[in-house]
């Protein structure tokens, strides 16, 4: 029996709670439309439970405060194959990924968490304001130059507030790399992973008809480069994945309700789009490394 | 010699034996020996790191690399892992230097620059520090970067970049950043450069020409005379020698390019440029003169502007040839062999 551990990682809002409620919900029903089914859970499953129940209700399911983490392992069966595995999921939360790149130190209990050999399911949002905007961006898009004949002042300007540098905000793929290069870094042991880089919300990228890849490059350049030139780090799969199966808008929700809770799901994986958001973990576990 | 040793390593007990866990020896050629031990250690612990916990409610917590800008020594130790090429940056004060290396990163976020790709960086919080006042989110309506000042000292950033053609050939590089004063004022005292230790690690020299002073014709012939007497300076001191280059970067090109003296103004820093190269030319490895928009405020010229090609001269710039020295007959000893190394470098 294979036994490996994996862990969902991404920032505030970036989509892991409601993929992990689907997933919970999906394995443990045992619906047609995964491979995996569940044989036990170990831990406290109360959070689980409560971010499953807003999920079906097609609520908002709710931000994981710092308070609010719970470890729970599922013991899950791959009926493909017939191997068991083991996948732990620590969900904490975003708050606590926030510290890693502003303090610089991380929960030690987390550092433990992150410190393993297994895969890791990193999640970024599809619906997302642009966090990389420069001044220059907002100011030189054509509509500038109407009254600058006192434009010799224009470098200063007393009525700007400034804001103070404030680590939490700096661009996410930013963020993102440098969590990629500590886990390589002392004191974490440098090793190969499997990572799969799941774009939540795929939904609203359906009309663009790019693959989770490419928006990945269009999105966080970065991020993309970093992973492409660090493949002896990293073997990486990128994933889309809306659990939610589209925008919580009164109208939708009716609709989306309307649906059997598995399969309002959309996981576009290996070029094709379909209903099961646990082939990013199965990937994870494919003993093909 | 009752001073803590440290290492970042887990389980590594130099504090205790004095050994390092990886073996290396001496211990401070380990890159980790003199980091913080991995575990916090507001609660110092013999055998355990979990006895932290005993200091309070607060859950204890592992020491992670702080992402700043780094020091001489950190360098040293990340160049024991990898060969890297450092490049000084200097001029005088708001010339662009903090500027320049900011607008460089800003281009990795958008994408491949200069044929290059981002590989990694050990320096991203201070980068990001540095672009925030050109950010949206400042609050600002005007790009800036803060300055560095005196007091910071000498501070490095790194980024390691890979050719989109061979994406196997990855470059290090080191960018020097130390406040303009610094250099100015060693102008008074020549042999205050041999002291300053980016110079004598550099491949290559990046000397900016502040393009907004040479803009202002009460300016223009003191910015360029400083130029050059800084040239001689570092050249007379021995702080450069001919295995480095030099590089005139004129800077803000966009403001020179506004200018109504433009031409009088490029045609000067041509003849500067020449005569530095006619003078100087035999005692250094190369003199190349560059002229860039990093951040043009008033955004008429791209973000980075002609800086792609100075990147590119950063990387590509040919070490040095390698000496052949006539060996010692029979180097027996250690120390024969050290003599041959001393006679390669003289």
């Amino acid at each position: 029996m294979s036994s490996q551990r994996h862990i969902i990682l991404g920032f505030p809002e970036s989509g892991k709670t409601t993929y992990l409620a689907a997933l919970w919900h999906v394995i443990e029903a045992g619906p047609k439309t995964t491979s995996l089914t569940l044989e036990k859970i170990t831990g406290d499953a109360r959070y689980l439970n409560k971010i499953v129940e807003a999920w079906l209700r097609c609520d908002e399911v709710p931000r994981t405060y710092l308070s609010d983490e719970q470890k729970v392992s599922l013991y899950v069966r791959d009926s493909k194959t017939g191997d068991t595995m083991i996948l732990s999921l620590p969900d904490f939360s975003g708050e606590t990924f926030q510290e890693i790149f502003a303090d610089r130190h991380c929960l030690e209990e987390l550092y433990g968490d992150l410190d393993e050999d297994g895969g890791i399911l990193f999640f970024v949002n599809a619906d997302r304001a642009n966090d990389t905007m420069s001044i220059l961006d907002h100011g030189f898009d054509g509509e500038d130059d109407e009254d600058d004949e006192d434009d010799e002042t224009a470098n200063t300007n007393p009525e700007d507030i400034l804001q103070e540098f404030d680590a939490r905000k700096v661009p996410e793929q930013t963020r993102i790399v440098d969590l990629l290069q500590l886990l390589q870094t002392a004191p974490f042991v440098q090793r190969n992973r499997r990572i799969t880089i799941v774009v939540s919300a795929w939904d609203v990228t359906l009309e663009d008809r790019i693959t989770p890849q490419e928006w990945v490059a269009r999105e966080m350049p970065l991020l993309d480069q970093y992973l492409a030139n660090n493949a002896k780090l990293y073997e990486t799969r990128f994933c889309g994945v809306s659990a939610q199966g589209g925008v919580l808008t009164a109208a939708t929700r009716n609709s989306l309700l309307a649906k059997d809770p598995a399969k309002r799901v959309i996981c576009h994986w290996d070029g094709q789009s379909g209903q099961d958001i646990t082939l990013p973990l199965r990937w994870l576990s494919a003993n093909d490394h | 010699m009752n001073e803590k040793l440290t290492c970042s390593t887990p389980g590594c007990e130099v504090a205790i034996d004095g050994s390092c866990l990886e073996g290396h020896d001496p211990i401070q050629s380990c890159p980790h020996f003199g980091q913080p031990d991995a575990i916090d250690d507001r609660e110092p612990s013999e055998d355990s790191p979990k006895t932290s916990q005993e200091a309070g409610q607060e859950k204890p917590k592992v020491q992670l690399p702080h992402g700043e800008s780094l020091s001489q020594l950190e360098v040293d130790a990340q160049q024991l892992q990898r060969a890297a090429r450092f490049v000084v940056i200097m001029g005088d004060t708001s010339s662009g230097k903090s500027t320049l290396v900011c607008s460089l990163y800003e281009k990795f976020l958008r994408g491949a620059f200069a044929d290059r790709s981002f590989v990694a960086s050990t320096t991203l919080c201070a980068f990001e520090r540095l672009a925030h006042q050109s950010r949206a989110i400042s609050g600002a309506s005007t790009p800036d970067t803060e300055r560095t000042y005196v007091s910071e000292g000498l501070q490095y950033y790194h980024l390691a970049l890979a050719g989109l053609e061979n994406p196997s050939r990855r470059t290090d590089l080191f960018f020097s950043d130390r406040a303009g004063e610094t250099y100015r004022s060693a102008m008074d005292q020549p042999h205050e450069f041999k002291t300053f230790p980016e110079l004598s690690v550099a491949r290559i020299v990046a000397l900016l020409i502040d393009g907004a002073r040479l803009a202002q014709p009460q300016e223009l012939h003191e910015v360029l005379a400083t130029i050059g007497r800084m040239v001689r300076a570092m050249l007379d001191s021995g702080a450069l020698n001919d295995t480095q280059h030099l590089q005139l970067v004129m800077t803000k090109r966009d403001e020179v390019k506004r200018s109504e003296n433009r031409d009088a103004i490029e045609m000067q820093v041509a003849s500067l440029v020449e005569r530095l190269q006619s003078n100087f030319g035999s005692r250094i490895a190369t003199i190349q003169y560059f002229a860039i928009s990093a951040r043009d405020p008033k955004g008429e010229h791209q973000p980075a502007d002609r800086c792609d090609a100075l990147l590119s001269a950063w990387i590509d710039a040919p070490e040095p040839p390698v000496r052949i020295v006539e060996q010692n007959e029979d180097p027996s000893t250690g120390f024969d062999r050290l003599a041959t190394i001393t006679r390669a470098r003289a």
